[in-house]
């Protein structure tokens, strides 16, 4: 059994998250995973700009990966209350000192 | 303010900070570990793009971010227009050039918005400037960049038919963006026309600048309406609208726009970062613009493929549209080969149903035979159906249709890019080789005494030349698409070399058979000049490069094995090939000795099928190296030994079987009665006995003489019972005729006693009679039991092969073992009456007569009269080369390459005005 902390990260597994990156890009995608670096998988991510001139409804990237030393920020999307039961089907799964073992 | 931001992001504000969940659990995980939603590997995680990665993250803009805005309306001066479409052309050529939308058209921002620079939404309020007037960029701009966008369109429906591919040879990424597909081409025309009625009348634009747009917007008119066009349909309309495209090239090439300055609005029209908006996964590549020159002359290019395609669509000579596709991939820059023009070349010559928009499948084959023959297709069904033997009628109908399908495809892949092109080759000669059996099958079933000047015979040689040079043009290309190690090119060059002999073989045989004044015979003719030329050309090469040449043969079989697999191509060719397997077997067990030098002979014929057996003693002999220019010194030989008769010729013991027993003897060597068989078997192997040291003539009077003194037969029985004073006194004019009548009796004793009274079979037989060595023995084993097991090599053969630089042997055994160690099976029953000829009369070994001699000009490195010019290759393959010497003969060399290059586009334009 992991630490709290863990289980807490894993919680946000499957959750979309919103990154915010150092050149200014925002990306709004479904955590799909991490490692103790922490480089941040997302997939069926949408990519934003902010400016006038950008597109509101931003650009799919589809399935990305940013790595830590670039990210600013990153939220939870918390408008649903109640996410007990989408938890249900989505269990994170540790996989153990899997860099060791390869 | 840090409120304000957060609520304007996407998403809305509904989120929760979580980056401490982050850097606390980090901090807790054990090293290595990894957290994955279920059912998410690793594996999976790989394909992710790296954000920050440039190769990967197509949203990445570095500084990009920092450049000011973009203002569709800001007025701009009439040069600056200019100079903004001058570069939309260049982009448009940078993507046919390859590059992907993203990176070349859609740069030019005015391109993503060309639906809304409308002159209706011209905003009020503009400044009011002379100088800019607000109407250029809505009106003449929008109306260039709507021609751009509308010429990408049609290209890209003419690239994406599948005549070139995809992200190989061009890229269809479009990015989510339009290139005005609801937009129809008349629309656009009207567009353009209006802004140039507009420059003309509004005078708002001072000259020289009004007349520089004017030409701009008619060239892109002009462009416009020939990719529209129906090349078919109004083919001279076609070549006048290429003209004046041209003209207007011209005018815009006299009127250059200047590079606007530094801080001019116009630059801000371009933005090379633009793909990380579109949706584009190929990362962001900043493509250097080259100036507008290059793209003029890639617009004049894609005016000349345009008239090239005109002239070959009225061109129905399918040899003339296989000679220009040939044409365009040798010469050293090949012109003319954006996809575009690639693609709608082939286009024209097969849109998927019709060739040449209006022929179907039997006019290509009646063109096949009749340009490769001189006969239609009717005649040679008409003389097949009537001469026909089998019960089965011919697989006309699979000929026909096959050949169709090879035919559009093969003269379409001319046009392929250049590694498509080999690909495509290696892989239709498998079709080929189906194609070749198919015909030879047919010809199989006609009539055996069809002379060789009887054009019919030579159909399957149609398709046994297309496939000689298709197997010519893999092995080439390799060089050019610089495939070959160092060690691989001289047998390269050496193999190309055989493969074009034997296409000369073949032209050879067909220009007996077609009717001298014919189209055909003027291309065989030419063929024939060509490859001459090309064949003279690769034998100093091959020569040239023997020292990169590798001697690790080990790795050299993994080399042939890889390069040269089309030749026999894997187990689609077993089915129809009954002798296949065998050949296979052969290759292999050629592949796995230890030397290369059998295996060259074979893989230089290119029909593997046509030998069948393994030459004797690879292993374990002393293999000499295989001598250059053989098949050409056979083939001269053959031509001088037909002028004249030599003594071998008439009633000799060795053209006895040719002349004597194929018409009379054979099929009393074929009676039942085994003693009829016997006879002619032993006088065979007695006159032999008798020929040693002795002219061919005196050997014959010999035998007659000795017929008459036995009796009338010479039979074993009457050998046996005859006194050796009879004997001695018929054949005392032969040489040694003492040892020879001791011979003679005591072999027909041994014969009487351990053979049965008949003729041994095996040449171990063979040599253990008295007076009987290896020479006699093979000659008497081919002659008597047509087994050819080896080589008789007597004193011309020993002689003259030594002249020619074959092999140095000193003794005739060594030089039988040297000579089987490469010659093909089916030539070794040959050489001996060929050589014995040819020494007889125009080589004698005291006064060799150099004068008349074929072989002199070249081929003998023995010869002695002054070489003219010709190469001497066998001294070369030596390595005895002297380099001055060398040098001449091969600028020499080049210059005959060159008459015959030349020759080509003449060719081409002579049979044009023929048509027209």
């Amino acid at each position: 059994m992991s630490s709290p902390a863990v289980e807490r990260l894993k919680g946000l597994l499957c959750q979309n998250l919103r990154v915010t990156v150092a050149d200014g890009r925002i990306f709004i995608g479904s955590f799909a995973g991490t490692d103790v670096p922490l480089n941040i998988l997302l997939l069926n991510t949408d990519e934003f700009r902010l400016g006038p001139n950008e597109n509101p409804d931003g650009r799919y990237v589809g399935q990305v990966l940013i790595p830590w030393k670039l990210v600013m920020a990153i939220y939870e999307a918390s408008h649903m209350p109640h996410r007990a039961s989408k938890k249900a089907d989505c269990h994170g799964v540790v996989v153990s000192g899997l860099r060791n073992a390869t | 303010m840090e409120m304000l931001t957060i609520s304007d992001l996407p998403g809305g504000d509904n989120f929760q900070d979580v980056t401490n969940i982050f850097v606390e659990a980090a901090a807790e995980m054990g090293p290595g570990d990894l957290i994955l939603r279920e059912g998410f590997t690793l594996q999976d995680a790989m394909s992710a793009f790296e954000i920050g990665e440039p190769r990967l993250d197509s949203g990445m803009a570095g500084d990009a971010d920092q450049r000011p805005p973009f203002d569709i309306w800001t007025p701009l001066l009439p040069e600056e227009i200019c100079w903004i479409i001058d570069r939309s052309f260049t982009l448009e050529m940078l993507w046919h050039a390859g590059n992907t939308l993203a990176h070349t058209v859609f740069t030019c921002l005015y391109a993503l918005i060309a639906s809304e620079l409308h002159p209706d939404m011209l905003p009020y309020g503009l400044p009011n400037d002379a100088q800019r007037p607000p109407q250029l960029v809505p009106v003449v701009l929008r109306a260039s960049i709507c021609g751009m966008l509308k010429c990408c369109d049609l290209s890209w429906r003419e690239l994406s038919k599948g005549h070139v591919h995809d992200t190989e040879d061009w890229q269809s990424d479009k990015g989510d963006t339009s290139l005005l597909e609801g937009m129809s081409v008349q629309n656009v025309i009207v567009t353009l026309d209006s802004a140039t009625a507009w420059l003309v009348r509004s005078r708002k634009v001072p000259d020289p600048w009004a007349t520089a747009l004017i030409a701009r917007l008619n060239l892109r008119k002009a462009l416009l309406q020939i990719m529209d066009a129906n090349i078919f349909k109004a083919s001279t309309d076609f070549l006048t609208l290429v003209n004046v495209a041209r003209n207007h090239l011209h005018t815009v090439r006299t009127y250059p726009s200047p590079e606007p300055a530094a801080e001019s609005p116009a630059r801000l029209a371009f933005d090379p970062y633009i793909a990380r908006k579109l949706n584009s996964t190929v990362p962001i590549r900043v493509i250097d613009v080259p100036s507008v020159t290059e793209a003029w002359r890639s617009i004049d290019a894609l005016l000349d493929g345009w008239e090239e395609q005109r002239l070959l669509s009225l061109t129905a000579n399918v040899s003339t549209w296989e000679l220009v596709g040939n044409l365009r991939a040798w010469l050293p820059i090949p012109p003319l080969r954006t996809p575009y023009t690639r693609s709608s070349t082939q286009s024209v010559f097969y849109d998927g149903l019709l060739v040449l928009n209006k022929f179907n499948l039997t006019w290509v084959i009646d063109r096949f035979f009749f340009e490769t023959l001189g006969v239609s297709y009717q005649s040679v069904y008409h003389f097949v159906g009537q001469n026909y033997r089998s019960q089965r009628p011919p697989p006309w109908a699979d000929i026909q249709r096959g050949h169709f399908k090879l035919m559009t495809e093969y003269i379409r892949a001319l046009w392929y890019n250049p590694c498509r092109r080999r690909r495509f080759f290696m892989k239709s000669l498998v079709d080929l080789h189906i194609y070749y059996t198919r015909l030879t099958e047919i010809v199989a079933n006609l009539p055996e005494n069809l002379p060789s000047t009887n054009v019919m015979k030579h159909l399957p040689a149609c398709a046994l030349v297309w496939r000689l040079s298709v197997i010519r043009e893999v092995v080439l290309s390799g060089f050019q698409l610089e495939l070959y190690t160092s060690e691989e090119k001289s047998f390269a060059y050496w193999y190309a070399s055989q493969v074009m002999d034997a296409h000369l073989a073949c032209l050879d045989a067909m220009l007996l058979a077609v009717e001298p004044d014919s189209l055909a015979a003027r291309e065989l003719r030419f063929q024939h000049s060509l490859l001459s030329a090309l064949q003279a050309m690769t034998i100093p090469l091959f020569a040239l490069s023997i020292p990169l040449m590798s001697f690790a043969w080990r790795q050299m079989h993994a080399n042939f094995v890889r390069r040269y697999k089309h030749v026999w191509a894997g187990d689609a060719g077993q089915d129809f090939l009954p002798r296949r397997p065998r050949s296979t077997w052969r290759i292999q067990s050629l592949c796995n000795s230890s030397n290369p030098a059998p295996l060259a002979a074979t893989l230089a014929c290119g029909r593997m099928s046509a030998y069948k057996t393994l030459p004797m003693r690879v292993n374990g002999c002393k293999i000499h190296s295989y001598p250059a220019q053989w098949r050409g010194c056979l083939r001269l030989t053959r031509a001088s030994r037909a002028v004249s008769r030599a003594p071998v010729d008439p009633r000799t013991p060795h053209r006895n079987r040719r002349q004597c027993i194929k018409k009379r003897w054979l099929h009393r060597m074929q009676h039942p009665h085994v003693g009829a068989r016997r006879n002619p078997r032993f006088v065979t192997l007695v006159s032999l006995m008798l020929s040693p040291q002795t002219k061919d003539q005196v050997t014959d009077t010999a035998v007659c003489k000795l017929r008459e003194a036995l009796g009338g037969s010479v039979s074993l029985d009457a050998v046996l019972a005859a006194d050796p004073a009879v004997i001695s006194e018929a054949i005392n004019k032969v040489g040694m005729w003492r040892v020879k009548t001791k011979h003679l009796k005591a072999a027909a004793e041994k014969l009487r006693d351990d053979f049965e009274s008949d003729v041994p079979k095996t040449i171990e037989g063979m040599i253990s009679l008295p007076g009987v060595g290896p020479k006699i023995g093979f000659l008497a084993l081919q002659n008597a039991w047509n087994l050819n097991v080896g080589i008789g090599v007597d004193v011309h053969v020993l002689r003259i092969t030594r002249l020619l630089g074959w092999h140095k042997a000193e003794n005739p055994e060594d030089a039988r073992i040297s000579l089987e160690s490469w010659l093909p099976a089916e030539l070794q029953s040959e050489i001996n009456p060929l050589l014995v000829g040819f020494g007889q009369t125009i080589c004698p070994a005291n006064s060799p007569r150099c004068g008349e001699c074929k072989l002199a000009s070249g081929l003998c490195p023995s010869a002695k009269v002054p070489k003219k010019s010709v190469l001497d290759c066998s001294a070369l393959a030596r390595g005895t080369l002297n380099s001055r010497s060398f040098q001449s003969s091969y600028s020499d060399m080049k210059l005959k390459f060159r008459t015959c290059c030349a020759a080509l586009p003449m060719r081409y334009i002579e049979r044009d005005r023929i048509r027209e």
